[in-house]
């Protein structure tokens, strides 16, 4: 669980995020939504400490500012925006999510590699363990970088625009990799800039704008309410989808 | 070929080719010995070889060998911390802060020689502390930081270096071989402290290997990963200083190894970083043992101190990257 309790956040003597409040919970995904430039990746930063803020950042009740970033490592993982490209084999690269608990020498265990192993399987890149992150595709490099968030095995997840960048497909796979962490009990807090891919996993919608919360509910709520209308200037069209059910989406 | 077996592979040439350094650095020279009058000199049997060997050669050996770990380890680690393959050692104001040093003691106490080496060694460290504190590193500014902070100085310490030597004319011929870099003169009794500050030099460098790999990431997902970014860098730029200080303190100013070998290196192997130090540490001790040699054979009875070749083979080598890269 990550808790935000009036969370204040001053870049170069300005303030970009003030009286900043919510709860992201475990067995749930909750979507932060915004214009660009409102302050989502700041907020990200804040929340993996690598940001000073004011106020109370807690994951699993462990104050961000005050725990110790291998504590914090073992709590929380992080899928960054920009995903650097290192010339490593992807195998290394994942072996990186086992970092947080290898200790001062960086040594890995025989239960860590296996754990990387299986990591590279489930996101199926299997073939790819002795190719280079700086010569594979956008969508298998994200793989290795799921990957690696698999292995460091956190119960709370990070992720900075996911979605971006990527085709149709490697957003489903995303997308179905959000919900697998959801359905494991996991506590799933990202950015999306993707409204109506927003709606269809989100538990709980985050809207960030002119420094403070806009919107802080569920994905109905966020319908009801017209906050798409309302803030981003979006309109809104009703459909039916092959299963009878009515969806809207906004444009 | 699995990578274990390609890495075994290395190894093995790596070694095969530090012994064959090693042998020809005992055995060509302005006096050429064959194998069974190295054997004899060894044995005690050849008084003449002995010296040569003892006195000479094996300590010029030993001096190219740590002088080539050293400098290949500390390059290596550097260019990994700042995320920037072209970053060497002299860039961090190791270079200029250990000859500033040097021709301050060769101006203004010119009989205190004994004291060059230490004196080159504590103005390479305080030099590095200083690029340390300019760049901001320590309150956890950008990587980049280091590098600018480091080429300010160096210009500055460069300048005074130029104004002494305009006022001190005389002592620019014994500046001038201190800046080359090379093994003429030197001891086994002077190669004893350097011997073990560039041993725990490189054995720290490969301690702290996987959380400096990290770092090539980018600072918020390292971060994320479990390592205080700001530390790391602050202990990796003090190994790879103290790396530097040594070799500087009885090799000069060495160029070019701190800058080639790592891509050699991760041409040949990649860049799992703490595989590929101990790669370089081999790669940078051949590549000065022969460097060495063949600067004592090429005018022979002559020589060319080391670092000319080196700078010969350095030049080369950039133009060759240049070529990759626009290809």
């Amino acid at each position: 669980m990550i808790e935000l309790n009036n969370v204040n956040i001053s870049y170069w003597k300005k303030q970009i995020l003030h009286d900043i409040t919510f709860t992201a919970s475990d067995a749930e995904i909750t979507i932060i939504l915004g214009k660009n430039g409102c302050g989502k990746s700041t907020l990200m930063r804040a929340v993996t400490g690598s940001l000073k803020y004011v106020g109370s950042i807690s994951i699993d009740g462990c104050e961000v500012s005050k725990t110790s970033s291998q504590k914090r490592a073992q709590m929380l993982s992080l899928m960054p925006q920009l995903l650097a490209r290192p010339s490593i084999t992807l195998r290394e690269l994942v072996s990186f999510g086992r970092q947080p608990y290898a200790g001062v020498s960086g040594i890995l265990t025989k239960r860590d590699w296996e754990l990387v192993d299986n990591a590279i399987k489930r996101t199926g890149i299997s073939q790819l363990t002795e190719a280079y992150a700086n010569q594979v595709s956008g969508g298998e490099l994200q793989k290795a970088y799921l990957a690696m968030t698999l292995a460091q095995d956190t119960q709370n997840l990070l992720l900075d625009e996911p979605l971006a960048h990527l085709d149709i497909e490697y957003e489903r796979r995303i997308a179905e990799f959000l919900l697998n962490m959801k359905q494991n009990g996991r506590c799933v807090l990202t950015v999306f800039h993707n409204i109506n891919r927003a709606l269809e996993l989100a538990d709980r919608i985050i809207v960030v704008g002119d420094g403070c919360i806009q919107f802080n509910g569920s994905a109905d709520e966020f319908i009801t309410a017209d906050v798409a209308g309302k803030y981003f200037g979006l309109n809104s069209y009703d459909c039916t989808d092959e299963n009878g059910n009515k969806r809207r989406f906004y444009a | 070929m699995s990578k274990k077996h390609k890495l075994t592979l290395l190894c093995v040439i790596f070694i095969f080719l530090i012994l064959l350094a090693g042998f020809c650095a005992l055995a060509f020279g302005s006096v050429s010995l064959s194998a069974s009058r190295i054997a004899a000199a060894i044995n005690g049997s050849d008084r003449t070889a002995s010296v040569i060997i003892f006195k000479l050669r094996l300590p010029r050996l030993a001096a190219a060998a740590l002088a080539g770990a050293g400098l290949a380890v500390a390059g290596h680690l550097l260019q990994s911390v700042t995320d920037n393959e072209l970053a060497a050692p002299n860039i961090i104001g190791i270079n200029a802060g250990a000859g500033f040093a040097v021709m301050l003691i060769l101006c203004l106490f010119p009989s205190c020689w004994r004291m060059l080496p230490a004196a080159a060694f504590v103005g390479a460290l305080a030099a590095s502390f200083l690029v340390l504190t300019l760049s901001g590193v320590s309150s956890g500014e950008h990587k980049s930081s280091l590098v600018l902070a480091g080429v300010a100085l160096s210009s500055i310490l460069n300048a005074g270096i130029s104004f002494l030597s305009l006022k001190y004319p005389d002592v620019l011929s014994s500046y001038t071989a201190f800046s080359v870099g090379g093994f003429d003169g030197v001891s086994l009794s002077e190669l004893i402290i350097p011997a073990v500050m560039i041993a725990v030099g490189i054995i720290s460098a490969i301690i702290i290997a996987p959380k400096v790999s990290l770092l090539s990431l980018g600072d918020e997902a390292a971060s994320a990963l479990g390592i205080n970014v700001r530390v790391v860098r602050i202990i990796a730029v003090i190994i790879t200083s103290a790396l530097c200080a040594a070799v500087v303190s009885f090799a000069g100013l060495l160029g070019f190894v701190g800058l080639i070998v790592p891509h050699i290196v991760r041409r040949l192997i990649g860049a799992g970083l703490r595989v590929s130090l101990p790669f370089s540490a081999m790669c940078g001790a051949v590549l000065v043992i022969f460097s060495d040699v063949i600067g004592r054979i090429v005018i022979a009875p002559g020589e060319l101190p080391a670092g000319i070749i080196m700078a010969i083979i350095g030049a080369p080598f950039f133009l060759y990257l240049l070529i990759r890269r626009k290809s």
